[in-house]
C-alpha cells in the first residue's frame, strides 16, 4: 500500500465506489417518486399487492 | 449508364451537372430524383456490385470511448451502400424531433417535418414500404403505441436499381471509384479526385453532393479540408462533431397476461413517449421501446413476481395465457460536440487517414434510459398488457450492461444542418456553408436523431435535395 501506484489505484477505486453509491441513491430516489415502482424493479399498480 | 473507367466517361462525352459521391440510399435517391428532372448526374461508388474485402477495409478504424462494433462491420462499400445490410424498419421523424427542445443545447433543425412531408410518397416507393398497419395510439397520457413500417423482403437499393441505372441515359455510374479528395477553386469545388494520390483521376462538375455515409462524409470532408487548408469547408467549427447513434439496451422483462395480444402483433410491439411527455422533460432524448415476446414464461420470473404480488400472479399462472417478453430500448442521444469523427494517424491503402470515432454515452443518455424504463413499465401496467420488472442494472444504479446490443449502427451527425456556420456545416438546403456548389446528403446532416431508424428521413432529404438542385440548375 506504500507504492504510489497502489495508493492511486486505491483512491480511484474508492472514488468509483462512491460514485456508484451516489448513482444508486439517485436512481432509487427517482424510482421512489414513481409510487408504482418497487425496490425489486417491478412496476405495479397500487392495488396489485 | 455504367462507365468502365474515367477514360470511358470522357470518351462518351457524358457531362454530369451533379457529381454524387457514394451510392448509399442518399446518393441513389438523389440520382433518381435528378433523373426525374432529366438532369445528368454521375455517381462515384467506391465499391463494386459485389462485396470485396480489400475495398471494405477502408471502412475500418478505431473507436475511442464506449464499447462499439468494428467500424468496418457497420458500413458497406458496395453499390447501394448501407441498404445492403439494412434491417428494413422505417418511420418518419416526429414533428418534435425537428424543434428546439429545452435542455438540448445543440438541438433544433432549421427545417420542420412539413418540409419533408411532400417526399413521403416517393420515399415509400423507393423503399417499398406498405401503408402503416395501424396508426399510433395512446396507451396513457405519457406513452403511445407506434407503428413502424418494414420493407419485407428488405429492399436492397443496389439490387433494385441496378438495371434502372444501367439503362438510364441521365444517371452515370463509375464503380470502384473511391473519392479521396475534393479540389476547391475560388469558393467552389472544381473536381472530385478518385483513387490514391498519383493514380486515378478527377471528375469535374458544376455541383457536388457528398453522400458517402454517416462517418465517411465527415472523414472525406475533414481530409480534403486538411489537404486544402480549409478551402473545402471554410467554417469547420462543428465538422465531424455532434456525432450520434441510437444506443440500444435491454431494460426489462415483462410478464404479458395474454399472449394472444402479442401474437396478434406478430410477437413484437413498439412504443414511444407522447409528445406532451417529451416536451415536459428537458434534456431527455426521444426514445422507442420494442417489446418482443420470449419463450413461454420462465419459472424464475414468475416466482419473482409471486413474491411481490402473490394473488395477482397466481391468477395469471392459473389462466395459462401468460408469456414473457423483453423490453429493448433505443433512444436519441443528446448531441454532444465531444462525440466526433476524427482523422487518425493510420492510413488506408488509398492514403486516407483512417477514422477515429470518439463515442460515449452521456449522463443524459443514462437519464433517458432510466425514465424511459419507468414510463414504459407504468404504461404496461396501466394498459393491463402485463407487468414489467426493470432490470437490476437500472434499479441498482450499476454500469451499462456488458452484453447489451450497443446500438442500431445508425451513423448520424458530423456535418449537421444548422441556421449558421457556428452551429453546423450545412444550411437548410444541405449546402456547405461558404461553398457555393458543395452539398451533403445522408444522416450526417441530422442535428438530432429522434428515435426512428434514419433511412426514411435520409431518402426524404435526398429527394428534397434533388428538387433544390433542379431549381438551381434551372436558374443558372
Amino acid at each position: 500500500m506504500h507504492s504510489p501506484l497502489l495508493r492511486r489505484r486505491a483512491v480511484l477505486a474508492a472514488l468509483a465506489l462512491a460514485r456508484m453509491a451516489a448513482l444508486a441513491g439517485a436512481v432509487q430516489a427517482l424510482l421512489a417518486r414513481r409510487r408504482l415502482v418497487l425496490r425489486s424493479g417491478w412496476v405495479m399498480k397500487a392495488d396489485d399487492r | 449508364m455504367i462507365f468502365g473507367d474515367l477514360a470511358a466517361l470522357d470518351g462518351a462525352g457524358f457531362r454530369p451537372a451533379v457529381c454524387i459521391v457514394g451510392s448509399e440510399p442518399a446518393g441513389l435517391s438523389l440520382a433518381l430524383q435528378l433523373e426525374r428532372h432529366r438532369i445528368p448526374c454521375l455517381v462515384l461508388e467506391a465499391g463494386g456490385f459485389a462485396y470485396d474485402a480489400d475495398t471494405q477495409d477502408a471502412c475500418g478504424g478505431e473507436v475511442v470511448g464506449d464499447r462499439y462494433a468494428e467500424l468496418a462491420a457497420t458500413r458497406l462499400r458496395v453499390f447501394g451502400g448501407g441498404s445492403g445490410h439494412w434491417e428494413g424498419w422505417c418511420r418518419a421523424l416526429d414533428a418534435i424531433d425537428f424543434e428546439p427542445r429545452a435542455g438540448i443545447e445543440a438541438g433544433g433543425w432549421p427545417i420542420r417535418r412539413r418540409d419533408l412531408a411532400p417526399f413521403a410518397a416517393r420515399a415509400d416507393d423507393i423503399l417499398d414500404l406498405p401503408p402503416p398497419a395501424r396508426p399510433d395510439r395512446p396507451v396513457n397520457e405519457d406513452l403511445q403505441e407506434i407503428g413502424l413500417r418494414v420493407s419485407r423482403p428488405v429492399t436492397r437499393l443496389g439490387t433494385k436499381y441496378r438495371r434502372q441505372v444501367e439503362d438510364s441515359p441521365s444517371i452515370g455510374l463509375l464503380l470502384d471509384s473511391p473519392v479521396t479528395d475534393l479540389v476547391p477553386e475560388r469558393g467552389r469545388i472544381a473536381a472530385a479526385r478518385i483513387g490514391a494520390e498519383g493514380q486515378g483521376g478527377e471528375v469535374r462538375a458544376p455541383f457536388f453532393a457528398v453522400c458517402a455515409g454517416g462517418i465517411e462524409n465527415s472523414r472525406l470532408l475533414l481530409w480534403a479540408n486538411r489537404l486544402h487548408d480549409g478551402g473545402v469547408v471554410p467554417r469547420p467549427a462543428t465538422l465531424g462533431r455532434y456525432w450520434m447513434e441510437h444506443p440500444r439496451v435491454d431494460v426489462g422483462d415483462v410478464i404479458v397476461f395474454d399472449f394472444t395480444r402479442m401474437r396478434a402483433a406478430g410477437g413484437m410491439r413498439f412504443y414511444a413517449p407522447s409528445e406532451a411527455w417529451l416536451r415536459g422533460r428537458p434534456a431527455t432524448g426521444n426514445f422507442g421501446m420494442r417489446l418482443q415476446v420470449g419463450e413461454g414464461l420462465p419459472r424464475a420470473l414468475l416466482r419473482d413476481a409471486m413474491c411481490v404480488a402473490p394473488e395477482l400472479f397466481r391468477k395469471v399462472a392459473k389462466d395459462g395465457l401468460a408469456c414473457s417478453a423483453r423490453a429493448r430500448l433505443a433512444w436519441e442521444q443528446v448531441p454532444l460536440a465531444a462525440n466526433r469523427v476524427e482523422l487518425g494517424r493510420a492510413r488506408d491503402r488509398l492514403g486516407m487517414p483512417r477514422t477515429v470515432l470518439h463515442w460515449r454515452k452521456s449522463p443524459q443518455d443514462r437519464r433517458t434510459a432510466e425514465v424511459a424504463s419507468v414510463l414504459f413499465g407504468n404504461g404496461v401496467a396501466a394498459s393491463e398488457l402485463g407487468r414489467m420488472k426493470i432490470l437490476p442494472w437500472i434499479t441498482e444504479g450499476g454500469p451499462w450492461p456488458d452484453e447489451h446490443p450497443v446500438a442500431g449502427f445508425h451513423h448520424m451527425g458530423g456535418t449537421r444542418m444548422a441556421d449558421g456556420p457556428a452551429r453546423g456545416v450545412v444550411d437548410r438546403d444541405c449546402k456547405v456553408f461558404g461553398v457555393d456548389n458543395l452539398y451533403v446528403g445522408g444522416a450526417s446532416v441530422f442535428p438530432t436523431g429522434g428515435h426512428a431508424p434514419p433511412t426514411y428521413a435520409i431518402v426524404q432529404l435526398a429527394l428534397r435535395l434533388g428538387d433544390h438542385l433542379a431549381g438551381r440548375l434551372a436558374k443558372e
